[in-house]
């Protein structure tokens, strides 16, 4: 093959002399566009902080692209819009409060490490905006899981409905005592009236995000033996059932920036699909995955029974829907089959499933992915398509008809 | 009514069938024409005449070789100027048989041979003497194809009008225009070949095309017409047999190996011409057509008349982009615009821009697309890794001599790595290879 030098194009004089319109820089671009609900999103949700944490990511990873074009001698492929991706989805990965050291270094371990040290683009062997969250979420593990909840007004109205949350903690935990109702009302009310009468300044409210309280809850609950000691937690349990299904579709509640809004990602992966960039396989399996488990066993941990599990409030939280469309669809680490990418999806509902529910995190949806992204070769290598000519129906016609 | 496909990959590309309602004209004799010997699969013909002999038209000029080899016949009356030899679009140092116009044209429809009594053997030694081969654009001998070996009896005669290159339009035009030649055509298939069922499939897309031949053959229950969904390759010779019967030509083997014959549409016209008017291959349809062309049509084109004489007569716009002997999807480029027409040039597309390979620029990104779109379910983007890095004998394993070369997956690939052009790199290589080893051992 004759090598073109450095984006110029040469001409081939071989069949076919058409061409489909999509190409790797529409592609590329396409889904920076659909970022941008998402992006908008953080920043709504966030302020202006989150707008600074994705620029810093972005432009990190394009200068290191850059870099690492020069150093191993490529063409320049900042063009492309991969790094810009990489540059926002993990900057997506981050809490609203990450120190700038976390973003740059992330962002620069992403692309130089996961996504240039194997070779560029199309042969990293996990999803490099991914590689680097576990990477920050390893070094400076403290910062990552502070989460910073949304801007204060949105979190006042969190405070005064503290007390439909204590509604709700009586109604799915049997053993709440009216005794602990009153002792959670009391907190709760104590709070309000802090606020309402500005003793108490409100700047900022951190709060764990609503996978993290459900997890709080979780551990809670399966230790407390009487109801003085669940409701030592009660703090703990109160905001995660504060959070309205509406509230976590939108994205109103804490987290990292990109991931919260399920509606922003939706509207993007609709764009991707209308684009024909995205076929919505991959999502639809993997989060139907998650839900059905969440359903069957989400209950257990609670002390619920079995399908009991709030299947909506988690497919809504966390990075479920990010990682599924945005992280999980990347096309370099996923399988190329149908069937190869069904049982993918699969595994992958179940793995975060079993992290969420069983696992030391909160959160699975990051571990699952990049855990399943070194199985990707496996699967395309004994998941292959039927060739032609070579299956059943040839195999009995061979030696004449019938 | 049911449409039949075929089960797996197919693309969709535009079909820019610009000319499908402008009927068939003749174009104008070319001054000069040139015919290459080797205008079919097998060994070149072997040129009978000599500088400064008078030819008529649809004499024979070269004879057949061999068994897989086809005859050919000056297409118009004239004087043979020169024998020499010349590059064609696949081969170098072919011999050229150079004929200057002159002299009578030849009415071939004055009289019509009635081959109802006619022997199946007399009737193939007839298509066999007209010099006809595929003109789907594989130019197959095809008294070779209607001579299949005892042990592999033909059960099914399936008629290729599906048309499934962008651009081409002429072998609808021929079924809108001429059902009636082409049902006759079939029935003299029939005839040689003893097969008691037709299928011919057209796509949706020619609905005029299906109605015309529905009508041509009433009352005849042996052929049944089907619509196809219109998808590329739907014509392509598996593919439609899939589509059609369900049946699988096995991997390496011939469509005769699951009992069933495919011809397309203009081979059929060509043997019905051949067999009642006893008139040679010397002309064909074909689509001249582009975006820019305005006398972009339909026509009948002298076999050997050079490609500017059509230019010169209808006309190309000097910036234009490749110019294409055959369709767009499998078509070759036409390098220099004095090469003929041949046998197997269904038509002459000039596209407005040359299409832009930036090769290894862009690297593949494993978005599957050529994998989802593999009508015989490869795995392009792995072919392409193993034929890069010389591992042909994992290559020829994994399929890669199963590749029919139709190009969907170079047509998706968004990297536009030229996913094909690797394909018959590495065939080729792997075929010198063997013939090597070969002599080496025998």
């Amino acid at each position: 093959m004759a090598k073109a030098k450095g984006g110029k194009a040469a001409t081939a004089p071989f069949s076919p002399h058409i061409h489909a319109p999509l190409t790797l820089h529409r592609i590329m671009w396409d889904v920076v566009i659909a970022l941008i609900p998402a992006t908008a999103a953080a920043i709504y949700f966030f302020g202006y902080n989150a707008a600074v944490i994705i620029g810093m990511s972005v432009g990190t990873a394009v200068i290191t692209e850059l870099i690492m074009n020069l150093i191993l001698k490529r063409p320049i492929s900042i063009a492309d819009g991969s790094a810009v991706i990489t540059g926002i989805l993990f900057a997506f990965n981050l809490p609203p409060s990450s120190p700038w050291y976390v973003t740059v270094f992330g962002s620069m371990f992403a692309i130089a490490i996961v996504k240039w040290a194997f070779g560029g683009l199309g042969h990293n062997i996990m999803n490099p905006a991914l590689g680097g969250r576990i990477f920050v979420l390893a070094a400076w593990s403290g910062a990552m899981v502070n989460v910073w909840s949304p801007t204060v007004p949105t979190m006042m109205s969190k405070g005064l409905s503290f007390m439909q949350a204590s509604d709700v903690i009586i109604e799915k935990v049997p053993y709440v005592t009216n005794q602990v109702y009153s002792q959670i009302s009391q907190i709760s009310n104590t709070i309000q009236t802090n606020i309402l009468t500005n003793q108490v300044k409100v700047d900022m409210i951190t709060g764990a995000s609503p996978l993290g309280s459900l997890k709080s809850m979780y551990e809670t609950m399966s230790k407390a033996t009487n109801a003085v000691e669940a409701v030592s937690h009660a703090s703990h349990v109160a905001p995660a059932m504060a959070y309205s299904y509406w509230d976590l579709f939108i994205g109103n509640v804490p987290g990292c920036i990109g991931e919260t809004s399920a509606l922003a990602i939706l509207l993007g992966a609709i764009y991707l699909m209308w684009r024909k960039v995205l076929i919505p396989i991959l999502p639809i399996v993997y989060i139907g995955s998650a839900a059905l488990l969440v359903w069957i066993f989400g209950g257990l941990p609670m002390g619920l029974g079995w399908f009991a599990g709030d299947a909506l409030y988690h497919i809504l939280s966390g990075g479920l829907f990010l990682g599924a469309f945005f992280m999980a669809t990347d096309y370099v680490t996923s399988p190329m089959s149908i069937k190869g990418t069904l049982i993918y999806g699969i595994l992958l509902g179940t793995l975060t499933v079993i992290i969420r529910l069983w696992g030391g995190y909160p959160e699975g949806v990051s571990y699952s992915i990049v855990f399943m992204n070194f199985f990707v070769p496996i699967f395309d290598r004994y998941l292959k398509p039927k060739i032609y000519g070579k299956g059943k129906a040839a195999i009995l016609m061979k030696g004449g008809a019938k | 009514m049911e449409l039949k496909y075929f089960k797996k990959g197919g693309i969709h590309p535009h079909d820019s069938k610009y000319t499908a309602d402008m009927p068939i004209t003749n174009a104008h004799l070319p001054k000069q024409i040139r015919i290459p010997m080797n205008m079919h699969i097998g060994a070149p013909a072997k040129v009978l005449v000599k500088a400064g002999d008078k030819v008529e038209e649809g004499q024979l000029i070269g004879e057949a070789v061999g068994f897989i080899s086809a005859n050919i016949h000056a297409s118009v009356s004239g004087t043979v100027i020169a024998v020499e030899k010349g590059d064609t679009l696949v081969a170098k140092g072919v011999d050229h048989v150079i004929i200057e116009t002159g002299g009578s044209i030849r009415n071939w429809y004055d009289k019509k041979f009635d081959y109802s009594k006619t022997s199946p053997e007399k009737l193939l030694e007839m298509i066999k003497a007209a010099g006809i081969v595929g003109m789907g654009g594989a130019t197959f001998p095809t008294h070779v194809k209607l001579s299949p070996p005892k042990e592999k009896p033909m059960d099914i005669f399936i008629v290729n009008g599906a048309e499934c290159e962008p651009y081409l339009t002429i072998d609808h035009r021929t079924m809108l225009e001429k059902p009636d030649a082409i049902i006759e055509g079939v029935n003299i298939i029939k005839k040689i070949l003893g097969v008691k069922r037709v299928m011919i499939g057209i796509e949706e897309n020619k609905p005029d095309a299906i109605e015309a031949l529905s009508k041509a053959s009433e009352g005849d229950s042996s052929i049944e017409i089907y619509a196809l969904r219109t998808r590329y390759p739907q014509g392509g010779e598996k593919q439609l047999i899939q589509a059609l019967t369900g049946r699988e030509v096995p991997s390496g083997g011939l469509p005769s190996d699951v009992g069933v014959l495919v011809q397309n549409v203009a081979t059929i016209f060509a043997i019905y011409e051949a067999v009642v008017f006893q008139k040679p291959l010397i002309e064909r349809g074909l689509t001249y057509t582009g975006e820019q062309i305005e006398k972009r049509g339909n026509y009948k084109v002298r076999i050997g008349s050079p490609v500017q004489a059509l230019i010169d007569e209808l006309g190309m716009p000097a910036e234009h982009g490749t110019v294409i002997a055959g369709g767009p999807m499998m078509g070759l480029e036409l390098t220099d615009m004095q090469f003929p027409v041949t046998k197997g040039t269904s038509g002459i597309v000039v596209l407005p821009k040359k299409r832009d390979y930036a090769v290894n620029d862009f690297p593949c990104i494993r978005c599957a697309r050529c994998q989802f779109v593999c009508p015989i379910g490869l795995e392009p983007w792995y072919l392409k890794t193993l034929v890069d890095k010389s591992l042909l004998e994992e290559a020829v394993e994994r399929g890669l001599l199963d590749c029919i070369e139709c190009g969907s997956c170079s047509f998706v690939c968004p990297s536009t790595i030229p996913l094909v052009a690797m394909f018959r790199f590495g065939k080729g290589f792997w075929r010198r290879k063997q013939a090597a080893a070969a002599k080496q051992a025998g």
